[in-house]
């Protein structure tokens, strides 16, 4: 882990998942951070300042999409990339059509990607690092 | 009497008590004698001419029959018109009589009259009724020719007189087959037959004719009156009233339900093609059969019991070959001013639909094993991660002799485990409920049995779990051990939602009800409530808002699925942050039946 590492901020209300992911992101050399709401999730990002959002897209109280909409929306995390991870839906649901059902605001972009849990490990880290290196 | 004073009376009474008014006058039109008679008629008339007295005149008449008997010395007999001394017109016959002397001088005219006011009333109200009467009249002769008609006669048929009456009354060239005319020229009695014909604009008409002898005691009558009575537009009704039975019998032979009908006697003279195909009989066969054979005995208790009608929604009725058929029930006796007049029995046949209704569980059921096993897949894929995780973050931790990585991922691991335990637990509630129990139970003692298997984890969470379970609720088909895995099911949610949201006092109410003939569960909470999108997927797949610590997200899909198996629904309402209600309704007439061992 050097200053320099690219930075994670992991927005999962499950621990077993947010740890899993944080540890193993964190094994590969990137910066994480593990946020359990919507409320956190947002103020972590504010100071946190990610390279990239690994979001579920099934959490309790404030759903996984409001959360990606409000990122979107806010200019200061609107570029910054999102990978969905969702043991719900299937691919169909964040690309194209599919999408803009769940989200119809096309002001709100789609996912650069998206993987379904049980998470492959290596695939994750592999999209990861296509999207931020 | 001797001859003298025959003579005598003669000479003093006969004037006085001959029943005729008689009158004596004088070349001036003087009554110079009258007799009393003549005064009661006329009244007072001594001094006064006879114009005077008959007519109320100051003149003479223009015609007197009185002035030519003066003249030529000849009797007369007229018909006069004047007024009585009441000032009433009257009608008399007046024979005039002239007193001639030797040398041919006629002095005086005796003048007696006959009142015949009545007469001539009663001829005038005969024209009267002969014109207007509403039916057609005319007089016909021996050779049907007819002499005289009256005005509705003529208006119907142009000038008749003088032509036959077949020719005026059918438009034909020999007398028609059933002519009563001809019979009462036979034998001289009346006789009346219909006849059909046309008027001269050719519009069929139809007729009742009746005809009567006019004779004057002669055997054979001369001549015989026919009065014919238009009866074309009571046919006109017959007509229409065949059509509406022809109808109503259409209506019968092709109503969807069967229908059997009974005379007064209770034998069948109805019985439609759908009753024939419902009971594999045909209705000649059954014809004049008793039909209590056809119907439940509940309707036969009603009638005996003097009711006249009945709706069974389902009941059974056997057909040829013994095989009991559902059918829905309407039966009612014909009732005319107390009087039974027959039986009417109304069958709908439910096989359709109780097959449709099967085929609708079936899918229904089908539909929720489909969801329940694709929820499980994605329930396991949660526990693999979790499994994967632990795994992952315990080598992690040995590879970097990090003791309290190796620690957090053995947690993790024995989380997981357990949660495959809970599923194990779901699957086995699953599986178990593939075939109910169902037996008759109290449906408020399941909901007494977990409200109190759960005080305890309520009060220990600070939550206030009560029951509100209402007397009266009848006993119903359940399997209790279904109905007790869904209300724990419910309530142990409800707990968990109240202790999630811990700002404010739990509560969590169950609830049992009859609404209808549907026998609802409620179970309440206050607790943090569904948002939208949770509220979307709570049936939707195995769904859990309480992360992978509880909760295999089956317990709802396992509710819906044990619901469903007894043909109920189970529905929620649901507002963010104030809490839910949860409701299982139990239409009664589709709970299963109770178990052999059990059955009533």
């Amino acid at each position: 882990m050097t200053d320099g590492a690219k930075k994670i901020l992991i927005v999962d209300d499950e621990p077993d998942l947010g740890t899993y992911l944080a540890v193993l992101l964190g094994d590969q050399g990137y910066r994480t951070y593990q946020a359990r709401s919507g409320e956190e999730a947002l103020k972590a990002a504010a100071m946190f300042l990610p390279d990239l959002i690994c979001l579920d897209i099934m959490m309790p109280r404030q759903s996984g999409i409001a959360l990606y909409q409000k990122l979107k929306k806010d200019p200061r995390f609107r570029n910054v990339p999102a990978v969905f991870i969702s043991a719900f839906s299937t691919a169909r649901d964040f690309t194209g059509p599919g999408f803009r059902k769940l989200i119809p605001d096309a002001g709100v972009p789609e996912p650069e990607a998206y993987i379904e849990k049980p998470v492959d490990a290596a695939r994750l880290l592999e999209v990861i690092a296509g999207i931020i290196g | 009497m001797p001859e003298t004073d025959l003579r005598n009376w003669l000479h003093t009474q006969l004037f006085e008590r001959v029943p005729a008014n008689i009158a004596i006058i004088d070349r001036d039109y003087r009554i110079v004698e009258a007799n009393q008679n003549f005064a009661e008629t006329f009244g007072e008339w001594k001094g006064k001419h006879c114009y005077e007295v008959y007519k109320g005149r100051s003149e003479h008449c223009e015609t007197c029959p009185a002035d030519q008997s003066f003249n030529d010395g000849k009797p007369r007999i007229n018909d006069e018109r004047g007024v009585d001394r009441f000032g009433k017109e009257s009608y008399y016959v007046v024979h005039v009589e002239p007193i001639v002397r030797d040398n041919g001088d006629v002095p005086f005219v005796i003048e007696m009259s006959h009142d015949v006011t009545e007469t001539h009333r009663l001829q005038r109200e005969y024209g009267f009724f002969f014109d207007r009467v509403p039916c057609l009249v005319s007089v016909i002769d021996r050779d049907f020719r007819i002499v005289r008609n009256n005005e509705l006669f003529q208006r119907t048929f142009g000038d008749a007189i003088g032509k036959q009456c077949h020719q005026v009354y059918a438009h034909a060239g020999s007398p028609c087959p059933d002519c009563p005319a001809r019979e009462t020229f036979a034998d001289g009695e009346i006789h009346a037959s219909p006849l059909a014909g046309a008027d001269q604009q050719g519009k069929v008409l139809h007729y009742i004719v009746t005809s009567a002898p006019i004779s004057r005691g002669e055997k054979r009558p001369s001549h015989v009156i026919a009065m014919a009575l238009d009866v074309s537009r009571a046919h006109g009704l017959e007509d229409q009233l065949k059509q509406a039975l022809a109808f109503q019998e259409k209506m019968i032979e092709n109503a969807i339900d069967g229908i059997i009908a009974a005379d007064a006697e209770g034998r069948v003279i109805i019985f439609n093609p759908f009753a024939e195909q419902l009971f594999k009989r045909s209705a000649e066969e059954v014809a004049g059969s008793p039909i209590a054979d056809f119907f439940p005995p509940e309707f036969a208790d009603e009638l005996s019991r003097g009711g006249t009608s009945i709706v069974l929604m389902e009941t059974k009725v056997r057909d040829r070959e013994g095989t009991l058929i559902p059918v829905r029930f309407h039966g009612v006796a014909l009732m005319s001013d107390g009087k039974r007049l027959g039986t009417a029995c109304f069958f709908r046949d439910l096989r359709d639909r109780k097959k449709l209704e099967q085929e609708r569980l079936d899918a229904e059921h089908l539909a929720a094993v489909v969801q329940t096993v694709a929820g499980m897949a994605h329930g396991v894929k949660n526990v693999l991660m979790g499994l994967e995780g632990g795994m992952y973050v315990v080598s992690s931790g040995l590879k970097k002799d990090d003791k309290v990585l190796v620690e957090k991922g053995w947690v993790m691991l024995e989380k997981n485990i357990k949660r495959i335990s809970g599923f194990a637990r779901d699957f086995l509630n699953f599986t178990k409920v593939r075939q109910l129990a169902a037996k008759r139970v109290d449906p408020n003692q399941v909901a007494r049995d977990v409200v109190e298997l759960y005080q305890d984890a309520a009060h220990h969470a600070g939550i206030e779990l009560r029951a509100s379970l209402p007397q009266g609720i009848a006993e119903a088909s359940l399997d209790p051990d279904g109905i007790h895995a869904c209300l724990s099911n419910l309530v142990s949610n409800a707990i968990d939602a109240c202790a999630a949201a811990d700002q404010k006092e739990g509560l969590v109410e169950v609830r049992t009800r009859e609404r209808g003939n549907v026998l609802v569960y409620e179970v309440a909470d206050n607790g943090c409530g569904l948002d939208d999108e949770a509220r979307q997927k709570v049936f939707a797949t195995v769904f859990s808002t309480k992360g992978s610590q509880k909760g295999t997200g089956l317990g709802l899909l396992v509710t819906r699925k044990i619901v469903h198996d007894h043909g109920g629904t189970v529905t929620f309402e649901s507002s963010y942050g104030e809490g839910s209600l949860f409701r299982m309704e139990f239409p009664r007439e589709r709970l299963p039946a109770p178990a052999n061992s059990d059955a009533r």
